[in-house]
């Protein structure tokens, strides 16, 4: 009965909502600017066509809307049954998953997939080649993309400190390489690129991280951002060194090297996935250790109540120039893998977007678990990847459906995809063992003194 | 008091906020193996206090001492790690960490392991590792947490967390440990487990300081007492000395008949 | 003396001018962003879009005037009944817009850890981004130019005198425009701080921005005041949006990222969630924008001027030029 009645509120609220938001947008949404000819004004019109279209899409639309009300109904009715069918898959997860080693395989084990898949040798027909290609591409843009993010998860999630421009690092990477490769400086490949974009990344990170130790919050995410985007203003204005907006592209003597299997168009692409197999690793296995050790804690305890870290002997400076400077570096040598992998470096490629697009994938994932921030790096490049490839017709309404399903995840699981899970068997634990009200837990951020 | 250590002292020490002395010129010395309260009405600077001997407020004139050597203005994970820890009366734990995490983040001072030691999983890692949870667990159940330890410190129990903050300061093997009212919000058990932790610790040879209202747990188990008042040493000396001073007698009584009824601002609001 | 910077000097005094319009505009962005972090303790950074509709709503209020016959090229409405019309449906297109923001994307994960409402909030400006593109199209849509061409006369004209042979003579101008977004601005500004400071509704915003459960605990709607605060902060985004539109006699469906990054950095350099702060951050900001544009080559390098003098300033004042000063309490 009562269940009846929540869902019947739950879907006025719905509807309510529904019938603001159509409200709000109508101007926008129905009427048009349009210019006849060689007036030198636009006049306003009623939106005709648009009429018609949704009157095509509306069973589309109808359809839609009855899946999902029918969809919640199925849920909310069998909650219960479905609650601890979910509990007993994650219980046999947790008995399938006991140990470290094991976990770390089941990590591995579709990256390991994904990575061979294009090795495996039937793919002899020209079509065939392409489409490998096309999937390599696309797996290589993930495994960048995860670096990316678990990188950034060092300081946004780990550490707590909001990083808004965390492109600049990739950015400095990327033009790392980009720039000893420019025939007049030698075409210098990987072996010399490499430890530039460590160094060049290293030291942006020191620059970027040194107002952090004055700066909370906002006002640090704000300069991060700043920082991110006075580089791409100086890349831009400093054409001689790099292209300008032109961008470079690297010559073919300074690619990466390829892998000489054969004499298939693949090689290169190959080649570049095993690099960033090999750099994706790496970033997860370092940072899964230090992020259980006595530094990870560290970084914990300062994002958790600074005040208190540093009371407990944590040099929270150190800590945190640590945690950039790291965090800078894994951004480094994606961008050098961006390089080697595109062949050509751009302003265009570092924008906000991007680093708002890794940020966005550390919190769906869920903040602070590197699990989170690859799922989340998964999960959103392949997104906006297929709405991009594949609704190819669709294409203004890619970022549309972008921004909705950010909001929508964020609004429905706040905690992100994987962070919640954690929290909420702390709170159901809690719940069990319920303590009196009067002793429930005081800490609050912020309380008065 | 000859023959014994000074560890902690205070010359002079003060604090201005804006127009406000919060605290003026307090002289204070603890000796080893000393336990000492700071007592006073609400607002009267002990909080301050603390803040200033760990320097997690700079003093505005003042200077303090830890084993002879001038600490004032050291920031305050250096004045821990010579061996001055701490617990804040609004507590203060790593909210999502685990309880034992909590109690990890304590031993940070006492040991070494950095990036490459992790990264590398070097034997001192793996040694400082193992050395530090066992300890951790010893300090929990010290503490009586030995079952709460995987659980969000946010979602232990008041009392709970409160013998978290003391288990975590433990754990830097402090020589003086400061505790700023750390009965506030317990109920009669568990403020006599307390005190039973603090004789058994004072056993053990730590040096305590400690702020509280209750009386009774302040009488019972301090070898000195400083009352202050507005900011100001009102008086110093054994428990018996204190409870017979009349300017001590006025000022808490004195008080307490003007407001009877003033609320504890320390007390917890359950999370809206 | 290089004769750029002579030419850079004799031009000041109108950047000035230039600068001081400019950082208006982005106080009025600024302050929608200061009284929502005030309140909610979030970066609301659908706000650069909430201004960008604004602009929108403004032209297509214009149009239907001038659709219907009655005003902007020869109706019977004259020019400021337009303007004041097209303000008016832009602030109620916006604020309508800000009210279904917070609804939808940020009540329900109120108290969430910090970052989700910042994430929801940039999808949110992607989505409005996105929406007015697929809604409007994705041209430039232009304010009518004869009346621009009516609003930007110069009404003002003074000389500056030279200031001995290495300063030369030049001159400040400003238009009808110019005087009416200063006439605007500082109007909103005024009637906000009444707002804020002299009526009910404004003294319960402060308390929830001080302490929303005591505020809740006194009986304070605090819904209605967080949708009250997003709505007066669109409203006067809004406004700043037609004021712009008719600046540059166009808008575009970006054109609230650019501005929103500005207004935000100014808020910040005010010290966020400070009211004044966030006016005292436009008008630097917009200084320092007009008058490094001014300098021979300059306009290349406004952002990275803008940047570092909030650097500088942030290194000097942690928490913005008027932000609290207090340290934490422990
Ligand atoms: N950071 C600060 N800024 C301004 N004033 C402060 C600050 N910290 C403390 N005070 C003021 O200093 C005075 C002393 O405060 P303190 O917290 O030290 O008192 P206390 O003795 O610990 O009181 P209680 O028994 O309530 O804990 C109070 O008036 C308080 O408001
Ligand atoms: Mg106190």
């Amino acid at each position: 009965m009562s269940a009846d009645r929540g869902i019947r509120d739950r879907a006025l609220h719905a509807a309510r909502l529904v019938l603001l938001v159509l409200l709000v947008s109508s101007p926008l949404v129905w009427l048009k600017l349009e210019r006849a000819g060689d007036e030198t004004r636009d006049r306003l019109a009623f939106n005709w066509e648009r009429a018609s279209g949704l009157l095509h899409a509306l069973p589309w639309i109808l359809l839609v809307l009855g899946a999902g009300a029918a969809l919640g109904f199925f849920l909310s009715r069998f909650k219960g049954a479905i609650a601890s069918a979910g509990d007993r898959v994650r219980q046999e997860a947790r008995k399938l998953a006991a140990t470290r080693p094991r976990r770390a395989a089941l990590v591995a084990l579709p990256f390991v997939l994904l990575v061979l898949f294009p090795f495996l040798p039937p793919h002899l027909s020209k079509e065939s080649q392409l489409s490998v290609q096309n999937y390599t591409n696309v797996v290589v843009f993930i495994t960048i993309y995860a670096t990316l993010a678990v990188g950034l998860n060092i300081t946004v999630g780990q550490a707590g400190l909001l990083v808004l421009g965390y492109a600049a690092f990739y950015e400095i990477g990327a033009y790392s390489y980009a720039i000893i490769a420019q025939p007049e400086r030698g075409e210098h490949g990987l072996v010399l690129a490499i430890p530039l974009a460590i160094v060049a990344s290293a030291t942006l990170g020191l620059v970027v991280g040194l107002p952090s130790l004055r700066l909370r919050g906002d006002y640090l995410a704000l300069v991060t951002l700043g920082f991110g985007e006075t580089l791409r203003y100086v890349i831009r204005n400093l054409e001689d060194l790099t292209g300008g907006e032109m961008g470079l592209s690297i010559p073919d003597r300074a690619k990466p090297p390829t892998l000489m299997l054969s004499s298939y168009a693949l090689d290169r692409q190959l080649s570049v996935l095993v690099g960033t197999s090999i750099l994706l690793a790496l970033c997860i296995s370092t940072t899964a250790r230090i992020q259980r050790s006595r530094v990870g804690r560290a970084w914990l305890a300062i994002r958790e109540d600074e005040l208190a870290a540093n009371c407990m002997g944590i040099a929270s400076r150190y800590y945190k120039l640590l945690a950039f400077v790291l965090s800078a570096i894994w951004a480094g040598l994606a961008g050098v893998a961006y390089a080697g992998q595109v062949g050509f470096v751009s302003p265009k490629s570092f924008e906000f977007d991007e680093s708002i697009l890794i940020l966005s994938m550390v919190v769906l994932g869920g903040m602070g678990r590197i699990g989170g921030a690859i799922l989340g790096a998964v999960l959103l490049y392949t997104l906006k990847w297929v709405l991009q490839d594949k609704f190819s017709e669709y294409t203004d309404y890619k970022n549309l459906v972008l921004g909705a399903i950010m909001i929508l995840l964020m609004v429905f699981r706040p905690q992100g995809l994987l962070g919640s899970a954690q929290l909420a068997q702390e709170l159901k634990g809690e719940e069990a063992s319920a303590p009196p009200p009067a002793a429930a837990p005081a800490l609050s951020q912020g309380a008065a003194p | 008091m000859s023959g014994k250590k000074t560890l902690l002292e205070a010359k002079a020490l003060s604090k201005q906020f804006g127009g406000l002395r919060a605290l003026s010129a307090v002289d204070f010395r603890v000796d080893e193996g000393e336990v000492v309260s700071v007592i006073g009405p609400n607002g009267a600077g002990k909080t301050t206090f603390f803040n200033c001997l760990t320097n997690v407020y700079g003093p505005s004139s003042g200077s303090v001492h830890f084993l002879g050597e001038d600490v004032t203005g050291l920031p305050p994970f250096k004045i821990c790690r010579r061996g001055v820890a701490r617990t804040f009366q609004n507590i203060r734990l790593f909210a999502e960490m685990t309880a034992i995490e909590n109690v990890l983040v304590g031993r940070h001072t006492r040991t070494r392991a950095g990036v490459l030691d992790a990264i590398l999983s070097s034997p001192r890692h793996r040694r400082e590792e193992a050395a530090s949870r066992e300890l951790a667990r010893k300090l929990l159940a010290r503490v009586g947490l030995e079952k709460d330890a995987d659980r969000w410190a946010r979602n232990l129990p008041y009392g709970a967390q409160r013998r978290l903050e003391i288990a975590r300061a433990l754990a830097s093997e402090p020589l003086v440990l400061l505790l700023d009212e750390p009965a506030a919000g317990m109920n009669p058990v568990e403020s006599q487990e307390l005190v039973r932790l603090i004789g058994s610790l004072r056993e053990g040879g730590l040096t305590i300081v400690l702020i509280e209202h209750h009386m009774k747990v302040v009488m019972g188990i301090s070898d000195r007492i400083y009352v202050l008042e507005r900011g100001a040493k009102l008086a110093e000396g054994t428990p018996a000395e204190v409870k017979a001073n009349p300017k001590v007698i006025e000022a808490y009584l004195g008080k307490e008949h003007e407001r009877p009824e003033e609320p504890r601002k320390e007390e917890p609001l359950a999370p809206p | 003396m290089s004769e750029d910077f002579q030419a850079f000097l004799s031009n000041l005094p109108q950047a000035i001018a230039n600068g001081l319009v400019r950082g208006s505009i982005y106080a009025l962005i600024a302050l929608g962003y200061t009284m929502v972090y005030g309140i909610l303790g979030m970066i609301n950074f659908a706000h650069g879009e909430i201004y960008m509709i604004g602009s929108y709503a403004g032209i297509i209020a214009v149009a239907a005037l001038s659709t219907l016959g009655l005003g902007g090229m020869g109706g019977p409405l004259s020019l400021a009944v337009v303007l004041v019309l097209s303000m008016a449906f832009a602030m109620l297109v916006s604020g309508s817009i800000g009210f279904t923001v917070e609804r939808i994307a940020y009540r329900p994960i109120r108290g969430a850890p910090v970052l989700s409402p910042l994430i929801s909030a940039i999808g949110m400006s992607i989505f409005l981004m996105h929406f007015v593109m697929v809604a409007q199209g994705k041209d430039y849509k232009q304010f009518p130019i004869p009346l621009h061409d009516k609003l930007v006369v110069t009404v003002i004209k003074i000389g500056t005198p030279s200031l001995g042979s290495w300063w030369p003579e030049g001159s400040v101008e400003l238009t009808l425009l110019d005087l009416l977004t200063l006439a605007a601005a500082f109007g909103l500004m005024v009637g906000l701080y009444v707002f804020v400071n002299k009526t009910k509704l404004g003294t319960a915003m402060r308390a929830v921005a001080q302490d929303k459960t005591m505020a809740g605990l006194l009986g304070i709607d605090i819904d209605k005041v967080i949708s009250v605060t997003f709505v007066t902060g669109a409203i006067l985004a809004a406004a700043a949006g037609v004021l712009i539109t008719i600046r540059l006699s166009q808008t575009f469906y970006t054109a609230g990222y650019i501005a929103g990054m500005m207004a935000f950095t100014s808020a910040v350099l005010g010290g966020i969630g400070n009211i004044p702060g966030a006016v005292l951050g436009g008008l630097v900001l917009g200084l320092a924008e007009d008058i490094t544009s001014t300098y021979p080559g300059g306009s290349d390098w406004k952002v990275v001027v803008s940047f570092v003098v909030l650097l500088a300033c942030l290194m000097f004042l942690p928490r913005g030029l008027l932000g609290e000063r207090v340290g934490e309490r422990a």
